[in-house]
């Protein structure tokens, strides 16, 4: 009895360790599977042609790689690069780079799409996208990515579907979607839309859209006027929307959320011009995150920086980036955009298409710019971006 | 509460988005995968607490198959949808609540059943309801599986914790027999042919 108690007893430890080396395989190599914050794609310039290409950033080696060139030379004896508008994004799997890009001053309605392995062995696919209208609206926000597709705006009211892996394109009109629609990626892998109305109503709707059936699901409604150039950011589950923009005069936030009042915020101090690039929540959804331009009354010199606004009244707090470049034009905040990384710790920055404009910034100040949120004095990693001498300019 | 969720399922999670479900708009703080072993994991510690079924051969042979089904869609060698991530991790959970559990239910001397039927058909039913709830259900089915998740990652902390107590005080057990052991062989030397009584000690008069 006590043999075959003790045989019972080994072998149940054995069985216990086999269930304890299980569970920790398991645990090690879930958090391999996803895009692990690990990695950064941003533009840069190529140095020997000058033209813009997407790098990426390995946080951890300190080290940046070029993975896409798109090049297309401009005649004449210099053979300059010609500017192109680049947006890149990771894929929600990490393992593919979506990046698009167009001709900025290229009249065609058409965007062309990356789709590029990382890290694993695929294909390297090429898509071209005609008949989009005014494709530079497809680089002022994220792309948005559901279930292996794309959706690319492909006009005010009509969005192209492209299907990453057969390449199929659906395009779908939006017959009743007011002046425009926009669509946004959702946390979920879903999508949301943004429609404005057709004046003179105002305001604009925010909701779920269904990738399959194109479906519409209003979740927010803003009745007010929304000014131009207004830039907004929504929470994980979208069930927060916050608007920054220019109200009489002034800068403001305005944060609706489900359930509860709107909460609204002036931003601006005295005597500044003030405008900003992009918006998000932060990861928990208490403070909104912009990067800014501000000019202020009587200097010729702008500075570019990340702004974080406490939903609780709290005071604003101030990343400066950089202190002091060109005026230039209050349009050029469109052009400073940054990225908040999965686990809510760090924004990044990237200032290359500030150095692209007709009063570029200096050298010096075209950089990658990694801002810890985690830390109480924000420490700022700059990835430097060298510029070559001749380079794509935006005309 | 799912912000800190969030939190702590990060340690152990991906949380891959276009992995995760979203029932009721609000998105799980853990991929498929892991909602269902952490899901699975509290629905076999109930079951095992309930009916205590008899580890068997043939039942262990089973569990180790759901642990062994882990590698080729864990490492995706084969391809899989929502459900079926869910389902492995369902059966992934109840493997290990059944490999971890077989020490304390020894030193606890379980008596065992063997409603096996009964087992079966709680399994049956998790990996039925699961990616429905998960799927479809509203808000309230989310915080229900937060809620189970939660318990069955806690669940799976108590038995790894017990089991290293159980295995710890086992080594000591172990050494406390080998230094005993020594102990004993020393005595039996001093009782040999020129042993002597130990000489009382004089009183003082």
């Amino acid at each position: 009895m006590i043999e075959i108690m003790k045989t019972q007893t080994a072998r149940n430890t054995a069985l216990a360790l086999v269930g304890l080396l299980a569970l920790s395989v398991y645990i090690l190599a879930c958090t391999s599977f996803s895009p692990d914050d690990t990695k950064v794609l941003y533009p840069v310039f190529h140095r020997a042609s000058g033209a813009l290409g997407m790098a990426v950033y390995d946080r951890q080696a300190r080290r940046s790689d070029l993975v896409f060139l798109p090049l297309e030379l401009e005649g004449g004896a210099d053979g300059a690069a010609a500017a192109n508008y680049l947006r890149g994004e990771w894929l929600p799997d990490g393992r593919s780079l979506l990046i698009a890009w167009t001709a900025a001053k290229d009249n065609e309605d058409s965007l062309d799409l990356a789709l590029i392995p990382s890290g694993t062995r695929a294909p390297f696919r090429l898509f071209h996208l005609s008949g989009i209208k005014e494709p530079g609206t497809t680089f002022l926000a994220p792309f948005c990515v559901a279930g292996g597709r794309v959706f690319i705006s492909a006009g005010p009211q009509e969005v192209a579907r492209l299907d990453l892996l057969a390449g199929a394109v659906v395009r779908h009109p939006f017959k009743d979607a007011g002046k425009e629609i926009r669509l946004f990626p959702a946390a979920d892998g879903g999508a949301f839309y943004v429609e404005s109305p057709e004046p003179p109503a105002t305001g604009l709707t925010f909701g779920r859209l269904d990738p399959e059936s194109f479906s519409r699901s209003p979740l927010l409604r803003l009745t007010n006027e929304v000014g131009d150039g207004a830039v907004f950011a929504y929470d994980r589950d979208g069930k927060g929307l916050a608007l920054l923009e220019k109200s009489n005069e002034t800068n403001q936030l305005v944060v609706l959320r489900q359930g509860h009042p709107p909460f609204t915020r002036a931003l601006d101090a005295k005597n500044e011009t003030l405008g900003f690039g992009n918006a998000g929540f932060s990861f928990e959804g208490d403070v909104v995150w912009a990067t800014f331009r501000r000019v202020s009354a009587g200097k010729s010199e702008a500075a570019y920086g990340l702004m974080e606004i406490p939903l609780n009244g709290a005071p604003v707090r101030e990343t400066l980036l950089i202190a002091a470049a060109p005026a230039g034009n209050d349009s050029d905040a469109a052009f400073f955009q940054g990225c908040l990384s999965h686990d809510g710790k760090t924004v990044a920055v990237d200032s290359t298409y500030l150095a692209c404009l007709e009063n570029p910034i200096a050298a010096s100040d075209c950089a990658l710019f990694l801002v810890d949120l985690s830390e109480p004095h924000r420490e700022v990693t700059k990835v430097p971006i060298p510029v070559p001498a001749k380079h794509s300019q935006l005309k | 509460m799912p912000h800190l969720l969030n939190h702590l399922f990060a340690a152990v999670c991906g949380q891959n988005p276009d992995h995760t479900w979203a029932p009721g708009g609000m998105l799980l703080p853990c991929c498929q995968r892991c909602l269902g072993l952490y899901v699975g994991a509290c629905g076999a510690m109930l079951l095992h607490c309930w009916l205590r079924p008899r580890p068997s051969a043939r039942f262990l042979a089973i569990h180790g198959a759901f642990l062994l089904l882990m590698a080729p869609f864990g490492f995706h060698w084969l391809p899989q949808g929502p459900v079926l991530r869910a389902l492995t991790g369902v059966l992934f959970g109840f493997g290990l609540v059944a490999f971890l559990g077989l020490p304390l239910t020894e030193r606890a001397r379980w008596t065992h059943s063997t409603r096996f039927a009964t087992y079966a058909a709680g399994l049956t039913a998790m990996l039925a309801l699961l990616p429905l709830l998960a799927a479809y259900g509203g808000r309230a089915a989310a915080y229900a599986l937060c809620g189970l998740a939660t318990g069955g990652a806690a669940a799976l902390g108590a038995l790894v914790l017990a089991d290293s107590l159980l295995a710890l005080a086992g080594f000591f057990r172990l050494v406390r027999a080998a230094g005993a052991g020594l102990g004993v062989s020393g005595r039996s030397a001093r009782t040999g042919a020129n042993s002597r009584p130990p000489a009382s000690r004089p009183r003082a008069s």
